[in-house]
């Protein structure tokens, strides 16, 4: 059976908090051996803790994903000592708020070293292995911004959509290799989630930096990695929200454009809340929050949504009924 | 006696096996075609006390992923070889049963130094069947002599082993010369046949016995092709007493 997980080794980064974190906890619940990279030892153990109570073998191996040498390590050790590398998923990033022309260069350049040449290197690292097995799926955890795009985070936005790119280009050369079947690349686009990321990266805009609205839980996006651990399928959005924005942007670009810069200037960063500048995680992780959620009310949020989404359905359901049960009044030809 | 699962990289992947028991010598327990570590589980827990039990999945079978390709019999023992030495648990006494005895054969003599003592219960293929189809045959009526629980736990496992798996298995389980290598077997083995086996003849059994250089035969009652299932603490007393017996000629009877 193809899609089962229980004895395959997954490799996740980013693993210490936010997605990466429920994740790989999602991962062991499937019954697979879980391998954890990021730069903060001690909350990687802790999230290796979580997953051992699932009665899987969990690895905690540090390491800075802009690090090629150390990525490849990750990937010879986790063989070395699980035996077998099944699913890479390229999940470490960083972001960084502040208009283009103010931010740091070197901090612009770092969000692209971590956010997209990390995701290189993973696949770099990753590759080999999958060649020697004859198959691997590698798992790219890109953003809806990969075909959108929003303001005050241009570094982000072009990482995100050079991810895309990348894994397309790369699932063509494995295609013509004729590995199309066996190594698959995936990528996933979620909407805002409620993570640390936000309080996290690097603010040069003087102001504090929120999840947009609607805010989905990191447990909707680990759902779908896993998912496509299982059935890998080229691009798949995570959260309506995104796929909506996408269509809109399709159907209408230059209109969807303005709007969406206007309401990320409305509630993507805070007006009344202001922040000195700051580089946040880029080049040193922050001490505290290896939390998986960022207290930005994912939970709450989606299901504030599905209950009104539920009472909307209700009430037109009812109404439709109540139409439809209708007494004819009188005779159409009096 | 409880039974843990552990995992053991071995053999070019991630190896699940079951695992009980803290004191005395090894005891490996080697499944047949398309099922896995859950059918021996009540003998392992009644072995468990006098040994360290281990119950591998081979590649490709229960939780343990296996390569795309189906491994014929000598290379699953190769795995299981690779398996042993890398979990410590060799030199052992090891059980097959079905597939599984080719398995313990193959392994007896291409790595005699990890099998101390070697039980085949049901030893396959059993030639005095004219061909594969009429082997199916007797699977299905074996099947009917089987403790109704077996179904369940051997369904699921040949679902997750996949039909393609175990069909390629199996061919290649046919095409093994296993009758070739019974003569070469070093270490003492215990034959045992479920009075009821359809899949294996008593004539056949008796043909393997005498094969064997260090051969002994016993005959379980009341139990079919899978006497782990049908007769779980039997087999385990059979075992117990085979394992710790002082010479080298295994006393054969029907206990």
């Amino acid at each position: 059976m193809r899609w089962r997980l229980r004895g395959k080794v997954v490799v996740v980064t980013g693993a210490s908090s936010g997605i990466g974190r429920v994740t790989a906890v999602a991962f062991a619940r499937q019954g697979a051996a879980v391998v954890l990279v990021a730069r903060r030892a001690a909350a990687l153990e802790a999230v290796a803790e979580e997953c051992r109570a699932h009665e899987v073998p969990a690895l905690a191996m540090p390491a800075d994903v802009t690090d090629e040498e150390a990525v490849r390590e990750v990937a010879r050790s986790t063989v070395e000592r699980l035996g077998r590398l099944d699913v890479w998923v390229n999940n470490a990033g960083v972001t960084l708020w502040g208009r283009v022309e103010e931010v740091p260069m070197e901090d612009f350049r770092r969000v692209l070293e971590t956010n997209f040449l990390g995701y290189v290197h993973g696949a770099r690292a990753a590759l080999p292995h999958f060649r020697e097995q004859g198959r691997g799926v590698l798992v790219n955890n890109a953003s809806m911004l990969s075909v959108v795009a929003e303001p005050y985070a241009g570094a982000y936005v072009a990482a995100k959509h050079a991810v895309l790119g990348f894994a397309s280009s790369l699932r063509q050369e494995l295609a013509l290799d004729g590995l199309a079947r066996q190594i698959r690349v995936c990528s996933a686009m979620p909407a805002t989630i409620d993570t640390p990321l936000f309080q996290h990266g690097g603010n040069y805009s003087g102001r504090r930096a929120k999840a947009m609205r609607p805010v989905y839980p990191p447990e909707r996006v680990a759902r779908t990695l896993v998912n496509l651990a299982r059935w890998p399928r080229r691009e798949v959005f995570v959260g309506p929200a995104a796929r909506m924005l996408a269509w809109q942007w399709r159907m209408a670009p230059a209109l969807t454009e303005r709007l969406t810069a206007w309401m990320a200037d409305q509630d993507q960063l805070e007006r009344h809340r202001l922040v000195p500048a700051d580089d946040g995680n880029l080049f040193a992780p922050v001490d505290d929050g290896d939390t998986a959620d960022g207290g930005w009310g994912g939970r709450r949020g989606q299901a504030r949504r599905r209950v009104l989404a539920a009472a909307v359905a209700g009430a037109g359901l009812l109404g439709a009924t109540a139409t439809a049960l209708r007494r004819p009044r009188g005779d159409r030809w009096s | 006696m409880e039974l843990t699962s552990r995992w053991t990289a071995a053999a070019g992947t991630l190896v699940h096996s079951r695992a009980g028991g803290d004191a005395g010598p090894p005891l490996v327990l080697v499944h047949g075609l398309g099922v896995a570590s859950p059918y021996w589980e009540r003998t392992a827990a009644a072995l468990a006390p006098w040994f360290r039990v281990h119950a591998p999945d081979l590649p490709g079978f229960g939780h343990t992923i296996g390569p795309r390709e189906a491994l014929d019999v000598h290379q699953l023992a190769e795995a299981l070889a690779d398996w042993m030495r890398t979990a410590d648990a060799w030199p052992a006494v090891v059980v097959g049963n079905s597939m599984g005895c080719q398995i313990t054969v193959d392994l007896a003599v291409c790595h005699p130094e990890l099998v101390r003592r070697a039980v085949l219960v049901g030893p396959t293929i059993d030639r005095t069947a004219p061909g594969a189809l009429s082997q199916v045959f007797r699977l299905v009526r074996n099947g009917f002599r089987e403790p109704p629980r077996q179904f369940w736990i051997v369904a699921r496992d040949y679902a997750r082993a996949g039909l393609g798996r175990v069909l390629r298995t199996f061919l290649a389980a046919m095409a093994e010369p296993t009758e070739s290598w019974y003569p070469r077997v070093s270490a003492p083995t215990l034959v045992v046949r479920g009075e009821r086996d359809a899949l294996v003849t008593a004539e056949w059994a008796a043909r393997v016995t005498n094969a064997l250089p260090h051969g002994g035969l016993v005959t379980l009652r009341g139990a079919a092709h899978t006497a782990n299932q049908a007769a779980p603490e039997a087999l385990a007393r059979v075992v117990r007493v085979f394992a710790e017996e002082q010479s080298a000629e295994p006393a054969g009877g029907t206990p």
